[in-house]
């Protein structure tokens, strides 16, 4: 096959006719289930637990079960059960387990928690409580020469990821051995947790990926905790345990897209951006977890698609007493480009260019210093998605035709493909192992995980058009750490770019040795490219190896009334080198409109004393199919030489774009300025009555 | 364990009822929700449960010269579907929830319930509409308006059910309902508005004006009304519903947003019937 050909998915006829098994249609001899015993309080000393009489069949899993009582992700400060201390509302105490969940359900209802109560901290952006800090600078702000100085602040709230399949796993401890099964982004990362937190040796543990209907992040490091408890669970027992949560639970305690402040100042000489500062924080929670990667890729393409030659850069990520914050499609940059693109917007309508123009002189170049005094190495082609979208919309009729309540908005958004720097290649170092067996098919053999992404179908596609053969030789199963290399996470956009781009170079390997008869195994790992140079010390460089880039445009409506926001149409042009299949592509960009249009104007979900109020479908609303716009989308070829048939990162990219463009568009449509995701009715009142 | 019952006829409910200890289960969309515990595990029900839906007696609407009966188990999708009745009672019913939930939730149930969001209260304030309850010895009607107590509460006694909803037919000349929530279909109200006005001899007769899910109950006021009727006087009336208003800020919107925004739509309504536009 060629890669250019349109095909179905290769997971779509399993998915859709039942037969595909995720971990809650998986039956395990003696299964036990287990259940959570959470704080009822967000922050405070337990003074005692007092169980009632322990039946014979049922088990109560705490801290003592654990051999380290760590999460290890990639700092190891979460318990994975509190010991003596809560520190957020829901933080889990222990596991009930057993198997009959009626009997369970009973004698947690007879669970007496005893707490000195301390006041919580549930408001961040203030001095105190920094977990951590991350600063760069660019060229210099202390002599620069400026006549104005423009200054707005942005904040955002949570998302929540909302998978349509639960977080669950099960854990089978037997003969010395320890298996997990379940819904999943990165069997690795478990691995590496069960490790660290059981004391067992390397080769007594596996993780198999279940299907996995749905993560965007929300099972990337999450899971490492369920997995440490069920391990521990299953341990104790001697029996496999499954923890699957219910949908309100999944929604309450489990991470979230990070609350965020930012301040956005920007210094101008003649009508021209000579400098900018910003001051990014974020809400972690009472972990920092993967809070402080968040913070940096946040920061790290703060100034977006410009050119900004004076920089001054901060991002503190503060501790609180509120939910546990982690991975989410995007992860940092929804926050910080929302209030970058908004900043420009509002800066185009303070100065009065028209916000599109207003915009080009600064796209960047190859060649350009990037924000952290890295030098863009590829082509990249703004300007030509500029002009393709101010086409596709009728950039000038539409701006005519938008009076009161109607109105337009813009974002240009880069995304940069896999880990920072050189974490690539200082921390992930992937391998990938292509096997052809004696039948002449081909096994691919890494640990990225099909969660809806479409990478089972875009990998094989790769790989049988290297080879020049019909996909359905390409076998991918579920990756089983006894028999994957470790590839790395499938997160951070990497997948197709990185991981495809290694089963690409082992493909052209194997290519001559097709005819053999006997069975062959290539092995590739993962070079960093040349131009690759990165002082992670001082976040200095290449801060990420490619990028990809969107431009959209939002069309909105609001109702005179009510104040209703409809977005009416979404605009879009995206350059992420070469698609690798056109459907699975038009899918993630579907998929980005909706879950980006849900966090611009939907997706409301507020705390009170720590707790997530929004714990339902029918509270926490994300687009229905009447929400959504008309979406008219194209894309430029800009093919990436590092990356397989030229292919960049395309999962996240599609996703931060929108929510500035339609903010911006309700501002276009109602003459407010928009500071603040979700944009709601009510706050367009609030700011209507100010 | 709880007991189950599963009468074929209004009698043999009646009998069960009349024990005082069953809860009744008709559509169960709000129950099986609010009684759940853990997937996989039993849910919270401490009473013992009676099945109503399957009782054909209960269900269908029908008309005389002067009212709609509808029976307490006719799903919303039979509403919204109904050749009997009119659009202002039937377009409430298209936009609650989602096509699952209004082939199962049932018209008695959305009143028994007595949320804050129910969306059939304010339709049912406006129209005056009243309910038929039933226990085994006898019968009684009330207003919708005096068997809602509360968010949640209601005069219903332990041995009766509601059996049928009653609604007089009135001369309507035109009708306006508007329901806002966070999102274009299967939302909760942050608010909704219900208004109807009659002419007689080409005078305005009469106009109601009923507010759903702003306060704890529908907000309507028969006085303003009237005096709306006579004196044409749209700040007065606005005025006099904005005394009446005392909701608060909740995880939907915000006490603001609701009363502002109701009260422009109200003033919208009557604006229009004042410029003279008409709407069947």
């Amino acid at each position: 096959m060629k890669i250019t050909d349109r095909i179905n998915r290769v997971d779509g006829v399993e998915k859709i006719n039942g037969t595909a098994r995720y971990i809650e249609d998986i039956k395990f001899e003696n299964l036990h289930y287990g259940r959570t015993l959470r704080s009822e309080i967000s922050k405070g000393r337990i003074k005692c637990i007092k169980y009632p009489q322990l039946p014979e069949n049922l088990w109560v899993i705490d801290a003592n079960d654990t051999f380290i009582n760590q999460v290890a992700m990639i700092t190891t400060d979460m318990p994975i059960f509190a010991d003596g201390y809560v520190n957020y509302k829901g933080e889990p105490i222990a596991l009930i387990a057993g198997k009959d969940k009626n009997e369970i359900i009973r004698f947690m209802k007879n669970i007496e928690i005893e707490y000195e109560e301390e006041e919580g901290i549930f408001d961040f952006g203030s001095g105190d409580n920094i977990f951590s800090e991350q600063e760069y600078t660019k060229g210099d702000l202390e002599t620069l020469e400026y006549d104005k100085v423009f200054e707005k602040s942005y904040s955002t709230g949570y998302q929540e990821q909302l998978y349509m399949e639960k977080q669950g796993l099960v854990g089978d401890f037997s003969d010395g051995r320890l298996i997990i099964y379940g819904s999943m982004q990165c069997p690795y990362y478990i691995k590496n947790a069960l490790i660290h937190s059981t004391g067992l040796a390397d080769h007594d543990i596996r993780v198999i990926q279940s299907e996995t209907g749905g993560a965007f992040g929300g099972k990337e490091e999450y899971p490492s905790l369920l997995a440490c408890q069920v391990a521990a669970a299953s341990m104790k027992i001697g029996a496999p345990v499954r923890l699957i949560f219910d949908r309100r639970e999944d929604i309450v305690f489990t991470t979230k897209r990070h609350p965020s402040k930012t301040l956005v100042k920007t210094y101008l000489k003649d009508h021209r951006i000579v400098g900018m500062e910003f001051d990014f924080g974020i809400d972690a929670g009472p972990y920092l977890g993967l809070s402080d990667v968040v913070l940096q890729r946040g920061i790290l393409s703060l100034t977006g698609c410009y050119l900004i030659e004076n920089l001054r850069v901060k991002g503190t990520t503060y501790k609180t007493n509120n939910i546990f914050t982690g991975a989410f499609r995007g992860f940092g940059a929804p926050q910080t480009l929302f209030a970058l693109e908004q900043h420009m917007n509002q800066l185009a309508n303070h100065l009065g260019y028209d916000p599109l123009e207003f915009r080009r002189p600064y796209f960047v170049k190859r060649g350009d210093i990037s924000s952290t005094s890295g030098i863009y190495n590829e082509e990249i082609k703004l300007d030509e998605m500029a002009d393709r979208l101010a086409e596709m919309a009728g950039y000038d009729k539409l701006k005519e035709e938008m009076g009161s309540y109607r109105g337009i908005g813009i974002s240009f958004i880069p995304h940069g493909g896999g880990f920072t720097g050189d974490g690539e290649a200082e921390h992930i170092k992937s391998v990938v192992k292509l096997k052809k067996d004696t039948d002449k098919n081909i096994h691919i053999l890494v640990s990225s995980v099909e969660m809806g992404q479409g990478a089972k179908t875009v990998l094989s596609k790769i790989v049988a058009s290297v080879l020049d053969i019909e996909i359905d030789r390409i076998i991918y199963e579920n990756p089983d750490t006894l028999l994957v290399p470790d590839s790395g996470p499938t997160v951070a956009s990497r997948t197709t770019m990185v991981v495809g781009g290694l089963l690409y170079k082992a493909a052209l390997r194997l290519k001559d040795s097709m005819e053999s008869d006997v069975e062959i195994e290539i092995v590739e790992n993962y070079k960093q490219p040349d131009y690759v140079k990165w002082d992670q010390e001082n976040l200095r460089g290449n801060a990420y190896m490619s990028y990809s880039w969107s431009a959209v445009l939002a069309v909105v409506e609001v109702d005179p009334l009510t104040l209703e926001i409809t977005c009416k149409d979404i605009y879009a042009v995206y350059d992420v080198g070469m698609p690798m299949d056109e459907k699975t592509f038009i899918g993630q960009v579907h998929g980005g409109i909706a879950q980006g249009l849900g966090y611009a104007m939907l997706e409301v979900m507020t705390t009170k004393d720590g707790l997530i109020e929004h714990n339902s479908f029918s509270s926490y609303t994300v687009p229905t199919i009447v929400d959504m716009p008309r979406m008219h989308t194209d894309w430029i070829l800009n093919p990436y030489k590092e990356g397989p048939y030229g292919a960049k990162a395309a999962g996240e990219l599609t996703l931060v774009g929108v929510a500035p463009a339609i903010a911006s568009a309700v501002e276009n449509a109602m003459d407010i300025e928009i500071k603040e995701l979700p944009v709601t009715s009510e706050n367009i009142l609030k700011e209507l009555l100010i | 364990m709880i007991d189950c019952r599963r009468p074929e006829t209004v009698d043999e409910l009646l009998e069960i009822i009349d024990t005082g200890k069953y809860r009744i289960f008709a559509g169960g969309t709000d129950l099986m929700v609010r009684k759940r515990q853990w997937q996989g595990a039993e849910r919270r029900f401490e009473e013992d449960i009676v099945f109503i839906e399957q009782i054909d007696e209960l269900k269908g609407i029908t008309e005389d010269k002067e009212h709609y009966h509808i029976k307490t188990c006719t799903t919303h999708r039979n509403m919204e579907k109904s050749l009997v009745l009119p659009e202002c009672i039937k377009l409430p019913y298209r936009l609650m929830g989602n096509p699952a939930i209004r082939n199962v939730a049932t018209v008695g149930g959305n009143i028994v319930n007595a949320a804050q969001v129910a969306d059939s209260l304010p339709l049912l304030y406006a129209l005056d509409g009243k309910i038929l309850l039933k226990s085994k010895n006898r019968s009684r009607i009330l207003t919708v308006e005096d068997f809602i107590k509360g968010k949640y509460k209601t005069d219903i006694r332990e041995n009766e059910f509601l059996h049928e909803v009653i609604i007089p037919k009135i001369d309507i000349t035109g009708f306006r309902y508007k329901k806002v929530g966070s999102r274009k279909a299967s939302i909760l109200s942050k608010f909704s508005v219900v208004f109807l006005y009659g002419m007689k001899n080409d005078k305005l007769d009469y106009i109601r004006v009923s507010i759903g899910a702003v306060n704890e109950l529908p907000v309507r006021n028969r006085e303003a009304e009237e005096r709306f009727v006579e004196n044409r006087d749209v700040k007065e009336f606005l005025t006099a519903i904005r005394k009446e208003m005392e909701g608060t800020d909740d995880k939907r919107s915000t006490k603001l947003y609701r009363e502002e925004v109701s009260l422009r739509i109200v003033e919208e309504y009557l604006s229009e019937i004042l410029r003279g536009d008409s709407y069947e």
